[in-house]
């Protein structure tokens, strides 16, 4: 970890330092109100633990009912209507749209509902089929089935993040990989086969006997554990595989969905491109996203401070520097943090040479303003503030638990938001 | 711009960088209410008020002093718990058992020369408006709603159009995990806590017949040791959720119910979670609340900067799960906040609910809250929690339907509650049509 404006010397060999030992890299930048901190990864990071919120976790398979969970649900309903007020009322909401599913599916033509239109006639045929003649006037675990007819009823389908991870790219050969990219082969063979992911096997609570609820619970349990074993079966029989723990497998079934990857293009091709082309193709992205962000009410981009912040950086130590040169003949030691007081004017032309046509926009002219106000100090709340968050990202990474960010931070404390930006 | 001239009040060379953000006008500074010259001088002497000494206060305190207020005021009640030392950073070891308020003002005073902080062990309730009046800034770092629902309704209260000191600006500050938010209210321009409170839902009671007969989740026998068994076998008199002793007992009898059931998953930390409601504290995401609340305190004590609040966003909300990620937006005013709006506030009902259900509805909705009600109309006395011969007396009605009571649709009814002494409640009553 280092914090701007840094003497290039410094820079430099740190950067080698970090190369060598494949060590990830956080630079911080803290003047006045604005803020940035930058993690540099050693290559592609995937994390598995990414600790989704629970209700995006539900995975019930209502579409692809395997075996064991259709029998068991038929069983529970194959007289529904004789079912006494009690047991009708405790039937839980994953049988009850799998009863009215196969119901549905009869009148047509054995086609589960697709589309939003669908779903909401589904709906309505969950909400008529509740009893209504009982004490309450209702029953809470039809209401809880009707509730979930929209999110539950959805086919299988591959993640955005996990396919990132099937269609990465590995620089290394396969006998180098770790555990995570040899269980991630094996997982995308298993989703190739059977075209779904391994069930994740939790069930969330519903209105249910206590002893049904279980059975059910144990037949999602059962099901997740073939999945596992099936994926722990791909991994043994490659390459490398017998060192992989079993445990790391189950945590990469549980939370396949949810698996993400941060810095993928650091692999391959993305070392071609340059970090100042990178920046110049950034500042067009964000500034065109600007010209149209009043009319889709989305906030203006950060970028503008994270220009006016590096470009006051780089002129700060590169003063630093020349002070430094001529001032280590006299014994003088130089203190590169207070390079300080860089004009706005100054700050712009350092903009102009990187992206050119920038130091014209207003946001980035206003932006060099305020950095040129801060005379290269910080402020001790928005100190703290970067402190905290390169803190926690630390602890993400090093715990490879949640999802740090990828990979610029930005804190505007003027306007008191954040933005990540990938530069 | 930048060429304007620093205005340092004391110590130039230890507040230069604070003195020139502070004292010069940068390009986001309203020049209207910007005056570089006096604002060193006026932080220094500006009375502030920070409510809590715990996880956030400790952070808030430090800030304070480190951005240049020098008379700082401090309420906690509690005292430190070796629970605390994670991330509560201004206390040690020996100080375990000591008020917090009281060793965090001696350490920030210590540490940070100049500075005089002033605490008070005791509650908030325990102080009257004479006393709120004295601050010109009150900042919180609070885990519990209902205290600040308590100060919001006191400033609120203390607003008077002709005394232009009677606007107390509140900042509060909360964190749960890598979650939090920060906010700016002031009080009667902008919404107010009490217009936000549905942003605060309370976690959804799990039904008394699911914890009595039908457990499915560990949660629910553990709640049922917790409501249940304890009443029914009172091992001890009174259950002390510190003392391992009580929770031991609590985890045992959820175990057994567990097994009965076979219900995997009750242990001894899921269940002292499930008693003590706990909510993890993480010591950076404090760190990111706490300044992000001490930034708008200096914004608004110097205008060298446009805060939360005026004019627009007034809310920041921060999440640390999934990368980085702030909304910050503008909550509006609610006509029928029933502390800072007048309106009466729709309530839905059902004309063959009892007194009861209404009431515990109170408690539930979102937009309530309200555990301890006492219920009237505008010529009728429902029900009283105090004093106990009039809570004997409107006992009864409580098993009544509110058809019976004589209540119909758009019957408005006042609700007061000891937890918010000087708020009046105003519902209006709406009935599900049949």
């Amino acid at each position: 970890m280092y914090t701007h404006p840094i003497l290039p010397e410094n820079l430099s060999a740190i950067e080698a330092y970090a190369q060598r030992h494949k060590t990830p890299l956080v630079a911080i930048h803290s003047s006045g109100f604005y803020s940035y901190f930058q993690i540099n990864l050693p290559g592609a990071f995937p994390i598995v633990d990414t600790h989704p919120d629970e209700t995006a976790t539900t995975d019930l398979r209502l579409l692809s009912p395997w075996p064991e969970l259709t029998a068991f649900a038929a069983e529970l309903t194959k007289d529904i209507d004789g079912l006494d007020d009690v047991e009708h009322g405790h039937l839980p909401y994953v049988v009850i749209l799998l009863h009215y599913l196969e119901r549905w599916k009869a009148a047509h033509d054995g086609k589960y509902p697709a589309t939003y239109k669908e779903k909401t006639e589904f709906r309505k045929m969950v909400q008529a089929a509740a009893r209504t003649d009982n004490p309450e006037g209702g029953e809470e675990n039809f209401e809880e089935a009707a509730a979930a007819v929209l999110k539950t009823l959805v086919p299988p389908s591959l993640p955005s993040g996990l396919r990132e991870v099937f269609e990465y790219k590995h620089p290394e050969p396969v006998e180098q990989r770790s555990g995570f990219w040899l269980i991630a082969d094996a997982v995308k063979q298993f989703y190739e086969k059977h075209q779904c992911l391994p069930l994740p096997g939790k069930l969330p609570d519903m209105k249910a006997q206590s002893k049904v609820y279980i059975q059910l619970q144990n037949i999602y349990k059962a099901k997740a554990r073939s999945d596992a074993a099936e994926i722990l079966q791909i991994v043994q029989a490659s390459p490398g595989g017998e060192r992989v723990d079993p445990a790391e497998v189950d945590l990469f079934c549980k939370n396949a969905a949810f698996v993400k990857l941060i810095n993928a293009t650091g692999g391959e091709g993305d070392a071609s491109i340059s970090r100042a082309d990178r920046l110049r193709s950034a500042a067009a992205r964000e500034f065109a996203n600007d010209e149209t962000a009043a009319l889709t009410l989305s906030p203006l981009s950060l970028l503008p401070v994270y220009l006016a912040l590096q470009a006051a950086g780089t002129r700060a130590a590169a003063a630093a520097e020349a002070v430094n040169h001529v001032g280590s003949s006299a014994g003088h030691s130089s203190n590169s943090s207070s390079g300080g007081a860089i004009s706005a004017d100054e700050i712009l032309a350092t903009i102009a040479a990187q992206v050119p046509g920038a130091e014209k926009n207003e946001r980035v002219v206003q932006a060099a303003g305020e950095v040129a106000r801060a005379a290269g100090g910080e402020l001790h709340n928005v100190a703290a503030l970067t402190g905290g968050m390169v803190a926690q990202e630390v602890i993400k990474i090093v715990t490879k638990q949640y999802i740090p960010i990828d990979n610029t931070c930005v804190f505007d404390g003027i306007a008191s938001r954040c933005q990540v930006l990938r530069l | 711009m930048a060429s304007a001239n620093v205005h340092p009040a004391s110590e130039p060379a230890r507040w230069k960088y604070l003195d020139s953000v502070r004292t010069r006008p940068g390009p986001f500074t309203d020049a209207s209410t910007f005056n570089g010259s006096v604002v060193a001088r006026a932080m220094e002497t500006m009375k502030v008020l920070v409510i809590g000494a715990g996880g956030l206060g400790c952070e808030i305190l430090k800030n304070l002093a480190l951005s240049g207020f020098k008379d700082i005021h401090v309420i906690d009640m509690d005292t430190i718990d070796i629970s605390n030392l994670n991330r509560q950073f201004l206390f040690r070891q020996e100080d375990v058992g000591k008020s917090k308020a009281e060793v965090a003002a001696r350490f920030v005073e210590k540490r940070v020369r100049g500075v005089r902080i002033t605490p008070y062990n005791c509650k908030i309730q325990d102080f009257d408006e004479d006393f709120y009046m004295q601050f010109q800034l009150v900042i919180c770092g609070l885990d519990s709603i209902e205290a600040r629902r308590w100060i919001n309704a006191t400033l609120v209260g203390l607003v008077d159009e002709n005394i232009e000191d009677s606007y107390k600006p509140l900042i509060d500050g909360g964190t749960e995990g890598f979650k939090g938010q920060a906010r700016v209210i002031f009080p009667t321009v902008t919404s107010c806590i009490e217009c936000q409170l549905d942003m605060h839902a309370p976690r959804a009671a799990v039904p008394l017949c699911t914890l009595a007969s039908i457990p499915r989740q560990p949660e629910h026998c553990i709640e049922w040791a917790h409501v249940i068994a304890w009443d029914q076998e009172k091992p001890f008199p009174q259950l002390d959720k510190d003392d391992p002793e009580h929770i031991n007992w609590l985890y045992q009898k959820a175990l057994d119910r567990a097994r009965e059931f076979n219900i995997p998953g009750v242990t001894y930390s899921l269940t002292q979670g499930v008693v003590k409601n706990i909510i993890p504290a993480i010591a950076s995401t404090n760190s990111v609340i706490a300044a992000a609340c001490c930034n708008e305190a200096l914004k608004i004590a110097s205008n060298c900067a446009p805060s939360l609040g005026l004019p627009d966003a007034n809310y920041m909300m921060y999440s640390g799960n999934d990368g980085i990620y702030t909304y910050t937006f503008r909550h509006e005013r609610k006509d029928d906040c029933p502390v800072c709006g007048g309106q009466a506030r729709d309530l839905p009902a059902d004309a063959a609910w009892t007194l009861r259900e209404l009431l515990d509805s109170l408690a539930a909705r979102p937009e309530a809250q309200l555990r301890q009600p006492s219920v009237r109309t505008a010529t009728k006395t429902l029900y009283m929690q105090l004093p106990p011969s009039l809570e004997e007396q409107t006992r009864p009605n409580l098993d009544k339907t509110l058809a019976e009571l004589g209540l119909d649709h758009g019957q408005e009814i006042v609700v007061t509650d000891p937890a918010f002494a000087t708020v009046i409640f105003m519902f209006k009553l709406k009935f599900k049509s049949r």
